[in-house]
């Protein structure tokens, strides 16, 4: 009875640790100097700005770059729009804010809705490298509409997946909810049924490469971590997956990786 | 023993997948980067910080919003930063934004705000 007790101490701690890592705690100390952050939060708001991106997609590295499964090369995305931002001392200022579906920390099962700022986004970022697609002009209009309208709002599935299926409705991710609204953009449709009928035929999610045995041990142990939408090898929305999709269609008018150079 | 050893060494297998593509963990309400960043006061060489009420997106870009070049001069060749794998298309002529210099953050969450307000 003894080692079965130890054992599972020794999973919980692991698992907690595991959790640390990805950031989950309510109080997490940065990798980086906070002024380096700003720093590189304000490079990557002129970078789009120079290039008139009223909207565009935007990704971090919150794990280890090493520790990433093969053809995922950032692990939250979300999208920016240019605003005018109001202060809390009253000023107006211009920058982009950032619409993302974050988990929940005392529910990583559950999502919500939030909006920040660059600083914000990268806080706990393990690199300060940012991934950048910049749509057409046509889908950055409709995307501030979409947003601006609070429609998006509508598209948000509360019940998170860290390996959610874009195909389907039943769980969703930030790469997901991106992925959604863009097609919402493109489809000029909330119609959740229909988003999910032309993801189906036209996106290319990417495939999870992991062990079954490593994905069947996460599901069991940890609730964010869900496996019955898929049938077979779990696929998913990346980063990377996205910008193919639109590159594929010709609705993309820049993309780049921005990094901080060692 | 050795099926605990066996159990541990799976469970350690599970470890990575929280690595998969979607970390979607929100750092915006976090009590130590409000109290590391002071809102409202500056970080060290004068990156000024500031918190946020509301943000409205800017839906019709006018003169108003064009920064006459000055974010232009910005570019991701700068010697301090790299970028990869640029793609570009119609890039060119496309009119500059203003961003402001000002560094925002969200607030704090309500419990934090409720704290320090009591404090």
């Amino acid at each position: 009875m003894v080692p079965y007790r130890m054992f599972f101490s020794l999973l919980f701690i692991m698992l907690c640790s595991s959790y640390a890592v990805a950031g989950s705690r309510a109080d997490v100390v940065a990798k980086y100097e906070p002024k380096r952050i700003a720093q590189f939060a304000k490079r990557v708001e002129k970078y789009a700005a120079a290039r008139g991106a009223r909207a565009f997609i935007i990704a971090r590295l919150g794990r280890p770059e090493d520790e990433l499964p093969k053809g995922v090369r950032y692990t939250h995305t979300a999208v920016a729009i240019y605003s005018n931002i109001k202060l809390s001392n009253g000023e107006e200022v211009k920058g982009y804010a950032i619409h993302n579906l974050y988990q929940l920390p005392t529910q990583p099962e559950r999502s919500y809705l939030l909006t920040d700022y660059p600083m914000d986004f990268f806080w706990g970022a393990q690199e300060l490298k940012a991934g950048i697609v910049i749509p057409s002009e046509e889908i950055q209009s409709r995307l501030i509409d979409l947003i601006d309208s609070g429609a998006s709002k509508s598209l948000h599935n509360p019940k998170y997946s860290l390996i959610s299926n874009p195909l389907t409705q039943q769980y969703q991710n930030c790469t997901e909810y991106t992925l959604d609204l863009l097609n919402a953009a493109i489809y000029q449709t909330t119609d959740i049924d229909q988003l999910k009928a032309n993801t189906s035929a036209y996106f290319e999610p990417q495939k999870l490469r992991m062990s079954r045995l490593k994905i069947s041990l996460g599901a069991l142990f940890r609730k964010e971590i869900v496996t019955k939408d898929h049938n077979g090898r779990p696929r998913m929305a990346t980063f990377g997956s996205i910008e193919r999709y639109l590159q594929r269609y010709d609705l993309v008018q820049h993309s780049t990786t921005l990094q901080e150079s060692a | 023993m050795k099926r605990i050893n066996t159990l541990l060494m799976l469970a350690l297998l599970t470890s990575p997948i929280a690595a998969c593509a979607s970390e979607s963990v929100n750092h915006s309400g976090q009590a130590s980067k409000h109290s590391v960043m002071a809102v409202g006061h500056s970080l060290h060489s004068g990156v000024k910080v500031a918190s946020t009420a509301v943000a409205a997106p800017v839906a019709i870009v006018g003169s108003a919003s064009v920064a006459a070049g000055s974010v232009l001069t910005e570019s991701a060749k700068s010697i301090s930063y790299k970028s990869h794998g640029v793609k570009s298309k119609k890039a060119k002529g496309k009119a500059a934004l203003e961003v402001s210099e000002t560094t925002v953050t969200v607030g704090p969450t309500p419990n934090q705000a409720i704290q320090r307000s009591s404090q």
